[in-house]
């Protein structure tokens, strides 16, 4: 198994933003308020335990996005823990793109998906329009070691512990952990296809008509926001690592 | 003469945990005649449930198609099962699940109860060799968070009623909840378990067209296709 030194880790940021140039066909502005906190107090972080960043946007003269969030957090020079969301605005149906992306020395452990904000099954048109697109991508990244082992394939697995959050995921997430490092630069790649695909998509959203399939999607949507804002296991560690505002600005940025 | 081969008694062993039911045979489905389908398919109906189709088709060969659907009531709020077992000379294809029939992220009282108990056995499940998720995406967006699928090569005899496991005990937990409950659920639940009943069970339909018109279509004949959609969705 190979072990990775935080120097040779991935700068998730300059990967995701820089090198993929994901969002060069975007006009995005800063979002400085998200939900009454000021979130330029993300920008810098600096704490005895951890540095990091993290950054919010809008689209400049659209309404479609609720926030492109990313930003990661570097724990002692022995761990990287970073983050990609996408959300729309409530007037839109499309899934919440999240990503989950943490470093050790040891592994790389990943969940990258297209959260459905509706009932997939009572709308399967959702998921032809929306989550369908990814399958051969899923495909081709299920396979990876680690994710796959000798005829094995573990994904939808990553989050056994919480049923909750495995409730959210669609049914084309790429979860799980690799260890070697040519694998864990693939992971790049699947999360830079993921993200590419949503963007796309959110190009050619339209607007939600209908008011009780509006109504429906917000409860769905508000649980999930509620379910990762106040339970993901991270927060307790990182309220401990950067305090309890830090923590609450954080976790709203990246869920 | 080619010896025939002994099929996993999948049959057998998922009646044993269904006769704990009171059950009642019913001889016609979607108003075909059961009995064409020559002993191969059966349903059943209880108090508390619409249909229990269970069917089984083999070939000297060793290898079976088997399917087991329970499909309840929409006044007891209760989950599908859904059992499919397609078996070959070497290898087993297989997913069991307890289906929900609400939305179980928003519903958590009915995760809890139906959906998260289950988790200690899939978890135990998931050591199975060819534990993977379920290949048929429209298949796998319904399933719960607790469903097990695998291909399963079959190296040895007894492994096979080792694959047969999951489908026996997720059956067994399924005829629990079915025993404990009561047609008590308010109106505006049994108005959401009936919307997401008919969409499964349509989606379901479609899947069971897709194998009949598939390679297990051999197995299962041309003139019992239809008995097959009738008594499984």
């Amino acid at each position: 198994m190979a072990r990775v030194d935080f120097k040779d880790m991935i700068e998730f940021e300059k990967e995701m933003v820089e090198s993929q140039k994901l969002f060069e066909d975007l006009d995005l502005v800063p979002l400085e308020k998200y939900l009454g906190r000021d979130t330029r107090e993300a920008l810098e972080i600096k704490k005895p335990m951890a540095t990091g960043s993290y950054k919010a946007f809008r689209l400049r003269g659209s309404d479609k996005i609720d926030k492109i969030a990313y930003g990661e957090l570097h724990y002692m020079r022995r761990a990287k823990y970073c983050s990609m969301n996408f959300t729309t605005s409530d007037d839109y149906d499309l899934p919440i793109f999240a990503c989950e992306f943490d470093e050790s020395a040891k592994r790389l452990s990943i969940t990258i998906d297209f959260m459905p904000v509706v009932d997939i099954a009572v709308y399967p048109e959702y998921r032809e329009k929306y989550l369908d697109p990814l399958a051969d991508l899923w495909r081709r990244y299920r396979t990876l070691p680690g994710l796959t082992e000798e005829g094995r394939c573990l994904v939808q697995r990553r989050y056994a512990p919480w049923p909750w959050a495995r409730e959210s995921l669609s049914p084309y997430p790429v979860d799980g952990r690799v260890t070697e490092t040519g694998d864990r630069c693939k992971v790049v790649e699947v999360v830079a296809a993921y993200a590419k695909t949503w963007l796309g998509l959110m190009q050619k959203a339209e607007p939600v008509q209908d008011p009780e399939y509006k109504r429906e999607m917000l409860v769905r949507k508000r649980a999930m926001q509620k379910y990762y804002r106040d339970l993901d296991p991270g927060g307790e560690v990182l309220k401990k690592v950067v305090g309890e505002e830090a923590e609450r600005l954080i976790v709203s940025l990246i869920f | 003469m080619a010896e025939e081969k002994k099929c996993t008694p999948y049959r057998e062993k998922m009646m044993e945990q269904l006769n704990r039911l009171a059950l009642a045979e019913v001889t016609e489905a979607a108003g075909m005649d059961l009995a064409a389908s020559a002993g191969s398919l059966q349903a059943f109906r209880t108090d508390s449930v619409e249909k229990i189709g269970i069917g089984c088709f083999s070939d000297v060969s060793g290898s079976q198609y088997c399917l087991c659907t329970i499909i309840p009531k929409p006044e007891y709020a209760l989950p599908l099962f859904v059992s499919i077992w397609n078996e070959q000379a070497g290898e087993i294809t297989f997913l069991v699940d307890i289906m929900p029939t609400v939305d179980t992220l928003v519903d958590e009282e009915y995760r809890k109860k139906y959906i998260e108990t289950m988790g200690p056995a899939w978890d135990r499940f998931a050591k199975l060799p060819g534990i993977r998720p379920e290949e048929d995406d429209e298949l796998r967006s319904i399933c719960s968070i607790i469903y097990t699928a695998a291909v399963v090569p079959v190296e040895k005899e007894g492994m096979r009623l080792a694959v047969l496991a999951p489908h026996t005990e997720y059956l067994k937990s399924y005829i629990d909840y079915l025993e404990a409950a009561e047609a008590s659920a308010s109106d505006e639940k049994q108005k959401e378990v009936r919307r997401k009943t008919a969409a499964l069970r349509k989606l379901l339909r479609a899947y069971f067209r897709r194998v009949v018109g598939g390679p297990a279509g051999q197995l299962i004949g041309a003139d019992a296709a239809d008995l097959l959609l009738a008594v499984a969705c």
